[in-house]
């Protein structure tokens, strides 16, 4: 599976990646051992750090061993002190993060020789941000993030150049279940991108601090696709209250668009599906995006739209017919059906069975 | 025998049935078929394949409609390192109630906000009540009564949504979530979209995130995002303790 996938996230000069799954047990954790695999075949120095627990622990509630990381010797890693020397890899502790955790104290840490590690206690996006700029300071080229769960925070465009997905037969017992769950989980990466009229709405949003509202500018009312919004901002959250009861919603026909800074999520998006066709809303990137199947494609249906500020950079989705209750899926149906599903995003066999 | 128990070797721990070391477990379980014979044959097998030795059925009741329930004792070769053991935990100090109002007074210098909630299609408040209740629960005052925090119980089936809201409504400066996590694991994403969307709304590092429940731990709680996850027995100043502190250590005073 790497060769592909490590080429094309080399080739498009990403230097941070992560590793996002639909579900727990999808295989991240093996997607970034071929990672990590590679690039030190490759001499490039690594930064590893997960937003989970990763390593030779089993998982928390099933009892199931996950798969351990490996790491090569000259790559940084960031742990917490209680379980940092639990792997079978020599490390040299360089410095404190400052970064607590219920493991202990957060450590920044060299790897003198090569093999596990047991990676915990980051558990935020600010956190992650800090130890990747203090890793890439420390000569890390290529930082690579591990998931947990279903968790998609570290894949937001501020904080890293692009993600792997991962899906598999952990979400469905058939390949049409799982090809279903996993459409669901890839439409959030496939949104388009938001127009230049979207764009500004946003950054108009992200300077006000607040959810505001386009109203499609007099002058161009008729000039279809050279259209611009002037930015109204609204008082409360969307998260509050409904967008059109806020006292500062222009009571005007001409109310096309809503960038949203936050969250977008089913409740906010069924507020707004109701409005007349062609209503846009924009969000700063997929990360944002908790809006469920249904919902998402009635709003789609009502001719609406969701655009986002920057789009995440998706280099490939690996897919693992294996699942941890215990029965697996046939392989090649499998990719065969993901493949014909996920519109042009590189598909690789988690295991490396096939070289794509 | 008590000079064995006395120096007892912590990197090889067995379970203890009658003797030191015999590692002895009992086991208990229902079985679909009659009682008998074969359903005590059946049990022993079950139990040699899960890997231990020695079964021996000591019990079996009728459950009526062809299901047995039967007890058994058997033997386990294996053992625990328990020197190796490492456990996530919360290291702060655990003070008292009075401790706790002085520290937030000195500490932090104004009232705290704790939101408390049973998310999702969890309707299991017994957990978060003994938390956040006036009255509180086996000797201790729940959150409620602290003078010194604000606790608001928004009660059981809360959405994710409905939490954020009102965490940016009142300013809360720790959310507590409670949750049962069933067998099939369905409570997990759940928890798991509240720290997504707390991170997508900006607050996440503002605030001490917390979950308890009987199936979760600190480490549980790691995976998850949260700060910290407290288990069976814990009581209001077990977490109060922790939030106050944390609190401080992150400068979120």
């Amino acid at each position: 599976m790497s060769g592909g996938l490590y080429q094309a996230i080399r080739a498009s000069g990403a230097r941070r990646v992560a590793f996002v799954g639909i579900a727990k047990h999808a295989g991240k954790t093996t997607a970034m051992n071929a990672m990590i695999e590679r690039a030190a075949e490759d001499g490039v120095p690594l930064g590893i750090v997960s937003i989970g627990v990763d390593g030779e622990r089993s998982d928390a509630i099933l009892g199931v061993p996950k798969p351990e990381v490996r790491v090569p010797a000259g790559a940084w890693v960031a742990s917490a002190g209680d379980v940092l020397t639990a792997g079978s890899s020599g490390l040299t502790i360089r410095e404190s993060t400052r970064i607590s955790s219920t493991l202990g104290d957060v450590y920044l840490a060299e790897v003198r020789q090569a093999g596990t590690v047991l990676l915990a206690g980051i558990r935020t996006a600010a956190q992650v941000e800090q130890v990747l700029a203090r890793m890439e300071r420390l000569g890390a080229e290529l930082c690579l993030v591990d998931g947990a769960f279903d968790r998609m925070m570290a894949a937001a465009p501020g904080l890293t150049d692009g993600v792997v997905l991962s899906t598999g037969a952990v979400v469905g017992d058939t390949v049409a279940e799982t090809v279903r769950r996993s459409e669901a989980f890839l439409q959030r990466f496939l949104l388009p991108t938001a127009s230049e009229a979207e764009a500004e709405l946003l950054d108009a949003a992200l300077q006000a601090k607040a959810t505001v509202v386009g109203v499609l500018a007099p002058s161009d009312a008729n000039a279809v696709g050279a259209e611009r919004y002037l930015p109204v901002p609204l008082r409360q959250t969307p998260f509050g209250a409904h967008p059109q009861l806020d006292p500062d919603w222009p009571g005007s026909d001409a109310v096309r668009a809503l960038a949203v800074t936050g969250a977008l999520t089913d409740r906010l998006l069924e507020m707004l599906t109701g409005l007349p066709r062609g209503f846009s809303v924009v969000i700063p990137d997929s990360t944002h995006f908790f809006v469920t199947a249904p919902v998402w494609r009635k709003f789609w249906r009502r001719g609406h739209r969701i655009a986002v500020r920057r789009a995440v950079r998706v280099f490939g989705l690996t897919v693992n017919p294996h699942s941890v209750a215990g029965y697996d899926l046939p392989r090649r149906d499998l990719l065969q059906a993901v493949r014909e599903m996920a519109d042009g995003i590189p598909v690789y066999d988690v295991k490396g069975q096939e070289e794509v | 025998m008590t000079s064995q128990w006395k120096h007892r070797d912590l990197t090889q721990v067995r379970p203890y049935g009658d003797t030191f070391d015999d590692g002895v477990i009992q086991l208990s379980f229902s079985l679909p078929i009659p009682p008998g014979e074969e359903a005590a044959e059946a049990a022993r097998q079950l139990v040699v394949k899960m890997g231990l030795h020695e079964p021996s059925v000591v019990h079996q009741q009728d459950l009526g409609e062809d299901f047995t329930f039967v007890v058994l004792y058997a033997k386990t070769r294996e053992s625990v390192d328990v020197t190796r053991i490492k456990v996530a935990k919360v290291e702060s100090a655990r003070m008292s109630f009075y401790e706790i109002n002085a520290f937030i007074e000195e500490r932090i210098g104004r009232k705290i906000t704790i939101l408390g909630a049973c998310t999702g299609t969890d309707a299991h408040t017994v957990g978060i009540d003994a938390i956040m209740n006036m009255k509180g629960y086996n000797g201790e005052y729940g959150l409620e009564r602290y003078p010194m925090i604000d606790a608001y119980n928004l009660g059981s089936q809360v959405e994710n949504e409905e939490l954020v809201a009102k965490a940016i409504e009142l300013k809360a400066d720790a959310i507590l979530v409670s949750q049962v996590v069933t067998q099939k694991d369905v409570h997990l994403p759940n928890l798991a979209e509240l720290v997504e969307l707390l991170e997508a709304e900006g607050l996440r590092e503002r605030l001490v995130l917390v979950c308890g429940g009987p199936r979760i731990g600190h480490e549980l709680a790691l995976e998850l995002g949260y700060d910290a996850g407290f288990g069976p027995g814990t009581l209001a100043p077990d977490v109060a303790s922790y939030v106050v502190q944390e609190m401080v250590k992150r400068g979120l005073g």
